[in-house]
């Protein structure tokens, strides 16, 4: 792929970086940093530039309008190299197609923002991307500023309320029950995150460290069965703690003896199909296709936890696609194929039909192991 | 192989932080279990396992081959997990030393002499209870115990919905897979 040959040394360092990001983000970490990125900068139209590299972006989770910055900014900076204070140099030919560019600066930023966000250096990299500007790089700070804010403003929230806490629970004891009348803890949803608890107490309670104590303990433990509760269907309506976690005992108990009644019935229901001879089950499926005219709906109906789609056809959209496993394509593919081919059992309403005479001829054809979407392509 | 990001590695501000961000991230845990993107995961994650324990043993050894898929289902369930819960952990890292004490495995019974004592005794008796149905939660807070047992049973109740749909799905097409080759003979 042309990331991987833009820059020799870029590659290397981006495995160092994906090693960082496994290691200090989590997933929905990465997923939300991704969308809050597509969410803040606006979508700004697209560029020709970025019709061949716009699915790329889309995997990367940033904006078409960043791959149009990027390329602006690489642009002036081609003959003098990189002022961004990178180590490592990218060399990509700027007289390639314009989606090359754009890929690596692209891989660039993202593994660049990524690495921000784990190492919290996102101020340096927002002030090393102006400094390359010119004149008519508006957009870039625009769309800068917000995005490095966030990640910052996210872990300095954080932050603030760890702070917080900590510097209202001296106070605690302080607090007398002729101020606070009826009020809740507001830092009740915080009990769970942060070490730290700050309850307020309410009018006529006592106000000892004792009892202040175990009523967040109380309130902790109360949050969590309501929880409960909604989780276990009936026991809404069971009022009392030992009566509810008899319901949530028996409840899973319940849930483990379905699993393990599942589990013996999908080992017993395997032998009727074999995996291998999961080709007769697909030849049938396509006779049954074949012969009723309208299959494909029931056929997907039917095989849509087996069979995966994937969309390699164009125009037929009654065939069903096969998610050929990677260990087993080379297996019973081929014996599939024969088995189809044997049959002649091919989708009906193809335009032109599909006479015997080629369809041994796209057999032959296809020997080389092809996948089985395009053999059947070939012979449409 | 269940591929596994660990925290071993990452310096001690990183702990901090990934602790941080584990617990902001465990709450709407719960809440993603019954997602449909989620169940498609495990299902196909369940399909290759069955395919592959399929091949391993082709002998008919019916209950071998269960306690195998019932082992491997809660595995996926685990590593779905991505890791954050107690339970999840425990089934990945405790499989290989539970092996010999899966079986069997009585009802859990509650004992009468409880009655007569008193509340809290009762509460934490229970608590032991589901303690010991959660996999890995034996000597946890009461607190802690409920997040995880809450986190388990919609994990629990996926997990059910995914196989129930699997096996409807296998035995539908596999009670109408009947080869006939002379059938599109032209």
């Amino acid at each position: 792929m042309e990331p991987a040959r833009c820059s020799g040394a870029g590659s290397g360092n981006s495995g160092t970086y994906a090693t960082e990001i496994t290691e200090t983000l989590r997933l929905e970490e990465i997923e939300s940093l991704m969308d809050v990125n597509v969410i803040h900068q606006g979508f700004e139209g697209s560029s020709p530039e970025n019709a061949g590299g716009s699915s790329f972006t889309a995997l990367l989770g940033l904006h078409p309008s960043q791959a149009v910055e990027l390329l602006h900014e690489l642009d002036p900076s081609s003959s003098g190299g990189f002022r961004l204070g990178d180590p490592k140099a990218i060399h990509f030919p700027l007289s390639c197609s314009p989606t090359f560019p754009s890929n690596a600066a692209l891989i660039e930023r993202a593994t660049r923002f990524s690495v921000f966000a784990a190492a919290e250096e996102s101020p340096e990299g927002s002030s090393a991307f102006p400094s390359n500007s010119d004149g008519d790089h508006s957009p870039n700070p625009k769309s800068d500023p917000p995005d490095s804010d966030l990640k910052p403003q996210r872990l300095a929230k954080r932050k603030e309320t760890d702070k917080s806490s900590k510097a209202k629970t001296p106070s605690k004891k302080g607090k007398s029950t002729a101020g606070d009348d009826g009020e809740g803890s507001p830092a009740n949803p915080d009990d769970d995150k942060l070490p730290y608890v700050h309850v307020r107490a309410r009018r006529g309670q006592a106000t000892d460290s004792h009892s202040l104590a175990e009523r967040a303990r109380r309130e902790k433990i109360n949050a969590r069965m309501k929880l409960l509760q909604e989780l276990v269907p009936g026991c809404s309506k069971i009022s009392g703690t030992a009566l509810v976690l008899d319901e949530i005992i028996n409840h899973v108990q319940l849930l483990q003896r379905q699993v393990e009644i599942l589990s013996m019935r999908l080992a017993a229901v395997n032998p009727r199909i074999d995996f291998t001879g999961l080709d007769n089950l697909l030849s049938a499926e396509c006779g049954r296709v074949t012969a009723s005219g309208h299959g494909p709906g029931w056929v997907d109906g039917s095989c849509n936890g087996v069979i995966r789609r994937s969309h390699h056809y164009d125009n037929q959209q009654q065939i069903w696609h096969v998610d050929l496993q990677q260990q087993e394509t080379a297996g019973w593919e081929r014996d599939e194929t024969q088995q189809l081919l044997h049959h002649h059992v091919f989708i009906s309403g193809s335009s032109s039909g599909s006479p015997p005479g080629t369809s041994l001829f796209g057999y032959d054809s296809a020997a080389s192991a092809l996948p089985l979407s395009t053999q059947l392509k070939s012979e449409m | 192989m269940p591929i596994f990001i660990s925290d071993g590695s990452s310096s001690s501000k990183d702990v901090e932080r990934n602790r941080k961000m584990n617990k902001t991230a465990l709450r709407p845990s719960p809440k993603n279990w019954h997602t449909d993107r989620e169940q498609n995961i495990y299902s196909s994650k369940l399909i290759e396992t069955l395919r592959r324990i399929r091949r391993s043993s082709p002998k008919a050894e019916e209950l071998r081959r269960s306690r195998a898929i019932r082992e491997a289902a809660d595995r996926i369930l685990a590593v779905a997990g991505r890791g954050r819960t107690r339970w999840s952990r425990a089934i990945l890292f405790s499989r290989n030393l539970k092996i010999k004490h899966s079986r069997p495995r009585k009802a859990v019974y509650f004992p009468t002499q409880l009655k007569k004592r008193g509340r809290p005794q009762v509460l934490k008796c229970k608590a032991g209870v589901l303690g010991r149905l959660v996999p890995g939660c034996r000597k946890l807070s009461f607190p802690t115990l409920l997040e995880e047992a809450s986190d388990y049973i919609a994990a629990l109740q996926m997990q059910v919905r995914a196989m129930a749909s699997l096996t409807a799905i296998l035995s539908a097409s596999g009670g109408f897979s009947s080869p006939d080759p002379d059938r599109y003979a032209p």
